[in-house]
């Protein structure tokens, strides 16, 4: 298997495979600390040429698990080691959209307040929709993280007509709010 | 809707495992379709629960009703079966309606709150629908804002999990979370005059929540204020609870979750008795009793 992708580097995935027709992203988040992995949330968000969400609908997470031309889909229920894993038919991915981005943050419901420089692990992958094979994997995101509470993971985007894959790795103080009007999410 | 040509159909979002059964490429804004359990209330359901999104008051079965070109229904007095009205040949051709394209999909309109305005309820326009973002991210805070010469009212709530579990919570007793002793409570009763909190992180274990107010003591309260129900962005939602004073129990609001969305709805009951007949009145069957005000667990 290939090295972990670092921050900040990309790999051409439509031009490395050209019968890429799907990709899963398998996001993977490990804490010792129960409360945090408890409140962790992990969204899709489907945005244009200037980096903004389409429309909330466009927003997919848990309570929204698909966007509404189903090209992007998140699992009820994640198969294998991931906590997470959204189903991605690029086929599908309507022309307006320019990136698919994928973030996790804690959720501020009642729980005590955590930070993500609790998690030990954080990573994403890209499988093929195909067949599950893993294409790449993100080095430990979770190094370097102290008091943030949104973490933006990596993101598809589009170049030269196929699909590239990027690991982003930055951190949000501010959690969904900060991601959400970085991305313009109306919460 | 025409079912005789798939390829005009609209995309169900609210079945995702059938995705890869969609052939045709949804032209961008074609976000007309509403949204899973979209839900509707009609006025023959006592506002239990919605209709399904689907249905429709409209009997005319002719091909020209596609969702693609729909207009209101048109009125009609009869339900035309005729021969040269069936599905497989158009009917007569019916002026365009009026109204343009995606709006006519919205044939029941879904009350939302709005950007700077508290939505207020009243028994006019009892309901409103809160978004999937709205009805999942953060934390939904309920609070009666009222002030001292109302009594010492308190708020509470009973509701109903997924799970089964039914109970109700406020403040004052040694029930304030449900459910009762979690160690990740969906909702928990504060301090205060009561506020209660429901952690939307956790919102596909929520079924519904009615909000209870009464007096602590069971004196009369000069019932006045306002319950502001206030969303994780911002958005509020306010239910006026002026009434004549008197004895009861005030049941303010009810909160539904409806596949996703959380439906409020103000309700109008100011029950004369105990929290135990307000619950019943709101047919909350599957809780134990210690006493009239105070449930087991």
């Amino acid at each position: 298997m290939a090295a972990p992708m670092t921050r900040g580097s990309n790999v051409a995935l439509t031009r490395e495979i050209p019968s890429l027709r799907g990709v899963v992203l398998g996001v993977k988040l490990l804490s010792a600390e129960r409360v945090l992995t408890d409140n962790l949330v992990v969204a899709t968000i489907l945005c244009n040429s200037s980096g903004k969400a389409l429309s909330d609908a466009h927003f997919v997470f848990f309570n929204q698990l698909s966007s509404p031309e189903l090209s992007v889909t998140q699992l009820a229920r994640a198969v294998g080691q991931d906590i997470e894993q959204v189903e991605i038919d690029l086929s599908a991915v309507p022309t307006e959209v320019s990136r698919i981005v994928v973030v996790t943050y804690i959720n501020e419901g009642n729980a005590a307040r955590r930070t993500l420089g609790q998690l030990r692990e954080a990573r994403v992958r890209v499988l093929n929709l195909a067949d599950n094979t893993e294409l790449v994997r993100s080095e430990n995101l979770a190094t370097g993280l102290h008091n943030e509470t949104g973490l933006a993971l990596g993101e598809l985007y589009r170049h030269e007509g196929g699909w590239k894959f990027k690991v982003i790795g930055q951190g949000y103080g501010n959690g969904i709010r900060a991601l959400a009007a970085d991305f313009g999410i109306a919460l | 809707v025409n079912i005789t040509t798939p390829e005009r159909a609209h995309a169900r979002d609210d079945l995702p495992w059938l995705r890869r059964r969609t052939t045709r490429a949804v032209p961008p804004g074609a976000g007309a379709v509403p949204p899973a359990g979209g839900a509707v209330f009609s006025s023959n359901h006592h506002g239990i629960y919605p209709d399904p999104p689907q249905a429709s008051a409209n009997s005319d079965l002719s091909a020209n009703d596609s969702m693609a070109s729909a207009g209101p229904p048109q009125p009609r007095a009869d339900l035309n079966l005729s021969a040269n009205d069936s599905m497989a040949s158009a009917g007569p051709p019916q002026p365009e309606p009026a109204i343009p394209g995606p709006d006519n999909m919205d044939r029941y309109r879904v009350a939302r709150t709005r950007d700077g305005l508290p939505t207020i309820l009243t028994p006019k326009e009892p309901v409103v629908t809160l978004t999937r973002v709205q009805s999942g991210v953060g934390a939904l805070t309920i609070q009666a804002v009222i002030s001292d010469s109302v009594g010492d009212l308190t708020l509470g709530c009973t509701y109903n999990l997924v799970s089964g579990q039914s109970s109700v919570i406020h403040h004052g007793s040694g029930l304030r979370v449900a459910p009762a002793g979690s160690r990740r409570p969906v909702i928990i009763a504060t301090s205060g005059f009561g506020e209660l909190t429901v952690d939307l992180a956790q919102n596909r274990e929520l079924e519904r929540l009615v909000v209870i107010a009464y007096s602590e003591s069971g004196a009369a309260l000069s019932w006045d204020g306002t319950l502001v129900v206030r969303t994780y962005g911002g958005a509020r939602v306010e239910v006026p609870l002026r009434r004549s004073p008197g004895p009861g129990v005030l049941v303010p609001l009810s909160l539904y979750n409806i596949d996703g969305e959380f439906v409020l709805r103000a309700e109008q009951a100011l029950i004369s008795g105990s929290i135990r007949e307000a619950t019943a009145a709101f047919g909350f069957e599957d809780i134990s009793w210690l006493d009239d005000h105070t449930a087991l667990s």
